[in-house]
């Protein structure tokens, strides 16, 4: 029984310990990264379909996750959005979601890119580099497990790094102003 | 020594009786639960020394993996991420987990028996710092199985360990770095008191064993090199866990910071390796050639000083840094005057091997191959010394080649040498002679094999820590060779491992003292008593067991009932006290649990800091409450205790 | 296999001779002569070296800002940190009267003298506490935050050691099950004591004077 348990535990370990130190140097990206399933609207045609939550790859992983960062500024997300607290663009470390917080919503948000400013990345970015991205993002605000967000970065230091944020609960709606509206 | 007192003969039938009195004293218990409440230095000695070589079988195995990924260009038997895993946790092995602990178990295990007395001053605390280390290496370990392996290398310099290691794996080096400390610290200060207050009677400063004097100068340098690393992997892990800002330049922090205190322990500790090695070869020589080591006040001044400049070079480890001319200029100095220490202990072995008949045995042969390596590694080492040399060189496998020269001929090839001499008092059975030889001299090829052409590879450019490289580079066919070196010494370690098995369960039978050497641990039975001696001895001179005489003295009056030592002075070993000994305990073993209740958790969460503090204190409390082992009532009212402090002028 | 014992080198077994009767040796529970003592001094020099090395850290990180400390950081507070160090210094009084009832084996002077310095433990630590507070910094606000916050927090763990040797002492001591080793562990403990009480002055001075001199 004793030995069930360790196994099982031991088992455990490994499986979570996998997924937050993975570095996946040489996957295909298009295998590595699901199509996000996105609902922007109840209404639904014909019967009513089950459509399936979809997962972000890389939110338990520190790896791709520190990847999202470092193309969170590559990219010049911080141009508009700074380190999460928001100035041209919206604030991503605290509550309040837009267009929702799901991996999925996050992932359109990027590759799609939404009115009022927020460029498609689609173009620019592989699945992967979304979805990573994706993660940093949802680690911002203490969404992701907290032993896969980064760390103090070494920059002056702003805000609270992502791993000691205590995570924000995502309100459930919010209408933007009228100014983030075409 | 008392001199009025005449020395008289004991009875055989006194020995035997005080035998079987001792024997019951300080029987280990049998079963799990013995095993973990032991607290005597053999087999906590004997505990670390096997631990050690299991680490040194992981870390050899993590080196012959390496050696076969590189050994052609473009290999693809590790990836990138797990190369660095690979070469991290075989530095940090090595070095933490195989290297001090091996040598300080070797003077646990063989200290109390040559200064001639029963066990450690601290049993518990001996034995405390052994399932600490233990416990360090399961967690490196553990975490490496399951892909949390450390990789940024076993100094960990950050940025590269803060900013740009995501995850928890340097975190995991971190606090396997400050378990390893504490099992240091702890063995340190039990070894000094050991060989400060329990010498036998006799055994004056000038009569030391060299390895005991050794062992005395290495547990000082640890209680100072090893607090700063251990102050330095704290830093990093808080860097890491709550985002302080000690290495974080933007925020007034410093990698320099790092470097400096990673290496203000990290160059004494080569030290902390290297000198018992020292002590080793001493002992070897003196037997073989069968006289006194040459020059013993300057052998012992040589460790002395070896001590204090090894705090005062290790800025060497960082000439590629922006650092003030003046610096790099005193600490090249400082760096080639080490040379000087070592050379004095050379050229008095040389002495004493020139003015004695040497039988070449195995442990002999060790000490002719410690002579050649370390030499080649001494050079490589003034060469590196230079600041304009070493910026051509640095990083490279040029100084790979310089620092395992050092350190297999300086540490490994002493410490092997050492395994042979004494394992007859290690198991009571001699190894066998033919195996040894063959194990020395593919040693010997296999180690120059593997490292001299590592040399021309750093002059040709190629940088340590690469996972692999281009077959334009040119650096494949001396890479071949390289590996097909690793290839014998794994042969060769493989000879040495059927040696010990082998011989442990029949080699031939020792007795006492095979070599007929001089100190006094061979005075014992081997494998030794628990109690290691039924008398302890009293000292007439530096070689104890070389006196013909024909008869040995030695000090009557101890009980037997309780595990008492006796205390003898500082310098002159004039006794003045005595000391009972707890027994068994399972606190040790569980305080080390609380440990690991603080340090693993707080890798997570700071919360752990203050579940970890409460476990510690747990245990502490467990361990130091009750103290039924030394219940001896208190003396009446108005007996001679009574307002008459105790002073040490009173007790002489 | 070649035997390799050269049995003309072992030497012929030893007859033992009495050389030294130790019956009348007892042991000892005070100063250098008992290895407690040496233990004691083992931990001090490791806990000493580790003040020092976070004083050697703080001068220099202070070397790499123009003003200490840092700009927009306030000053630390003073008030709060030196009626701490008073209180610490005045630990010393119970301390070493209890140590001086144990060198005459009293145990009743022992059993109020630690009774007084358990409780005097306790507001040692409660300023403590105060004293983070009175650092008007947060450890992760800048390097200067972070040493300052390190420094004070690994002294602070040396009192809280204190705190708890000194309540096992005087637990065995109230139950009335002292030995003669817990006479000599008073002793010590108030060595300890001299040594946690005595190192916290530079680390005051540095923490809260130096600033204010540069």
């Amino acid at each position: 029984m004793t030995r069930t348990v360790l196994c099982a535990s031991a088992l455990v370990l490994l499986a979570l310990a996998c997924e937050r130190e993975d570095r996946d140097f040489h996957s295909d990206p298009a295998a590595a990264t699901p199509k996000p399933n996105i609902v922007m609207s109840s209404l639904q045609p014909g019967p009513v379909a089950v459509i399936p939550k979809t997962e972000a790859p890389y939110d338990d992983n520190a790896w791709m996750t520190a990847e999202g960062m470092r193309l969170y500024h590559q990219m010049n997300c911080s141009g508009c959005h700074f380190e999460g607290g928001g100035g041209i663009g919206p604030p991503l470390m605290d509550d309040e979601w837009i267009y929702g917080s799901d991996p999925a919503n996050i992932y359109a948000t990027i590759a799609e890119g939404r009115p009022g400013g927020m460029p498609p990345w689609g173009t620019r970015m592989t699945p992967q580099q979304i979805w990573t991205v994706v993660s940093y993002v949802r680690s911002l605000s203490g969404l992701t497990p907290r032993g896969a967000r980064p760390g103090r970065s070494d920059h002056m230091s702003g805000n609270l790094a992502p791993q000691n944020r205590t995570p924000e609960k995502p309100k459930p709606t919010f209408t933007p102003p009228a100014s983030w509206r075409p | 020594m008392s001199a009025a007192l005449a020395p008289i003969p004991l009875e055989t039938e006194t020995i035997t009786r005080e035998r079987d009195a001792l024997q019951r004293t300080w029987a280990s218990e049998p079963g799990l639960l013995g095993w973990l409440r032991e607290v005597n230095h053999v087999s906590i000695g004997k505990r670390y020394v096997i631990t050690a070589f299991v680490f040194l079988l992981l870390g050899g195995l993590e080196a012959g993996v390496m050696r076969l990924q590189l050994s052609r260009p473009e290999n693809r038997i590790l990836n990138p991420d797990s190369y660095n895993q690979f070469f991290t946790v075989h530095g940090s092995t090595m070095m933490f987990l195989f290297a001090v602990p091996v040598m300080l178990g070797m003077g646990i295990w063989l200290v109390p028996m040559m200064i001639g007395t029963r066990n450690v001053s601290f049993p518990r605390l001996n034995a405390f710092g052994y399932y600490t280390y233990l416990f360090g290496g399961i967690v490196l370990y553990g975490a490496f199985l399951f892909n949390t392996g450390p990789d940024a290398g076993w100094f960990a310099y950050p940025p590269l360990s803060t900013a740009f290691t995501p995850g928890k794996r340097t975190d995991f080096w971190a606090q396997m770095i400050t378990f390893t400390e504490i099992a240091a610290l702890a063995a340190s200060i039990t070894l000094i008191a050991t060989i400060f207050k329990q010498r036998a009677p006799g055994m004056t400063l000038n009569r030391i064993p060299l390895f005991v004097w050794s062992i005395l100068v290495i547990s000082f340098m640890v209680l100072f090199a090893m607090p700063t690393v251990a102050v330095a992997s704290i830093f990093l892990a808080l860097d890491r866990l709550i985002s302080t800002h000690f290495f974080n330049a933007a925020e007034g922090g410093d990698p320099l910071l790092w470097q400096h205190m990673f290496w203000f322990f990290g160059h004494p500790e080569v030290y902390i390796i290297f000198i018992p090695g020292l002590g080793f070869v001493s002992h070897i020589v003196a037997t073989f050639t069968r006289r006194p080591v040459f020059g013993y006040p300057m052998m012992v001044l040589s460790l002395v000083a070896t001590a204090f400049m090894g705090f005062a070079l290790w800025v060497h480890h960082m000439f590629a840094t922006p650092l003030p001319q003046l610096g790099q200029s005193f600490f090249t100095a400082a760096s080639t005057v080490i040379a000087i220490p070592t050379g004095v202990q050379i050229f008095c072995w040389i002495a004493t091997i020139a003015a004695g008949r040497p039988r070449y045995a195995t442990p002999f042969l060790f000490v002719l191959g410690f002579f050649i390596v370390f030499t080649i590694g001494g050079l490589t080492g003034v060469m590196v010394a230079s600041v304009p040399f070493d910026l051509q060189v640095h990083d490279t496998y040029f100084v790979v080649a310089h620092f395992h020269y050092v350190l297999i001929g300086g540490a490994l090839f002493p410490l092997l040498g050492a395994i042979y001499y004494w394992f007859p008092k290690f198991s009571g059975r001699l190894m066998s002679e033919t195996l040894g030889k063959w194990h020395f001299w593919l040693l010997l090829i296999g180690v120059n094999v593997t490292f001299f052409p590592m040399h021309l590879l750093g002059y040709m450019g190629m940088p340590r820590r690469v996972y692999t490289y281009l077959p334009e580079t040119g650096w494949g066919p001396l890479n071949s060779l390289a590996s097909a070196g690793a290839g014998i010494i794994v042969v060769a370690m493989l000879i040495f491992a059927w040696n010990v098995f082998s011989s442990w369960r029949n080699g031939d039978v020792a007795g006492p003292n095979p070599w007929g050497a001089d100190t006094l641990e061979w005075a014992t039975e081997s494998p030794p008593a628990p109690y290691n001696f039924a008398h302890i001895p009293v000292v007439q001179s530096p070689a104890p067991l070389w006196e013909a005489s024909g008869t040995m003295p030695v000090v009557t009056g101890m009980r037997t009932d309780v595990r008492e030592v006796l205390i003898s002075s500082v310098m002159d070993a004039h006794p003045c006290g005595k000391h009972e000994h707890p027994g068994p305990s399972i606190w040790p073993f569980l305080t080390s649990v609380c440990v690991a209740l603080y340090f693993v958790p707080v890798i997570f969460t700071p919360w752990g800091a203050v579940l970890g503090t409460v476990a510690v204190l747990a245990g502490a409390a467990g361990w130091g409450l009750p103290h039924a082992t030394s219940s001896k009532p208190l003396p009446a009212p108005g007996s001679m205790y009574k307002d008459e402090p105790l002073t040490p002028e009173a007790a002489r | 296999m070649t035997p390799v014992m050269d049995t003309e080198l072992v030497p012929p077994p030893q007859r033992l001779v009495s050389a030294f009767d130790a019956s009348g040796i007892e042991e000892k529970y005070f100063g250098t002569d008992s290895v407690s003592w040496w233990g004691t001094v083992g931990f001090m020099v490791i806990e000493g070296f580790t003040l020092i090395l976070c004083m050697g850290a703080y001068f220099y990180l202070r070397k790499n800002e123009l003003g200490w400390p840092p700009e927009r950081t306030p000053l630390p507070d003073l008030v709060v940190p030196t009626i701490s160090l008073a209180t610490l210094l005045l630990k010393l009084v119970p301390i070493s009267m209890a140590a001086r009832k144990a060198r005459r084996w009293d145990g009743d002077g022992v059993r109020r003298w630690l009774a007084i310095t358990l409780a005097w433990n306790l507001v040692n630590l409660g300023m403590r506490i105060a004293e983070f507070g009175a650092l008007r910094v947060r450890w992760d606000t800048n390097a200067y935050g972070s040493i300052v916050w390190a420094t004070l927090f690994d002294h602070a763990y040396l009192i809280l050691f204190d705190l708890f040797e000194t309540a096992g002492i005087a637990l065995v001591f109230f139950r009335h099950q002292e030995t003669h080793r817990d006479f000599g562990a008073v002793d010590d403990d108030a060595m300890y004591t001299w040594f946690l009480v005595l190192a916290f002055i530079p680390v005051y001075v540095m923490l809260y004077w130096f600033p204010r001199w540069t």
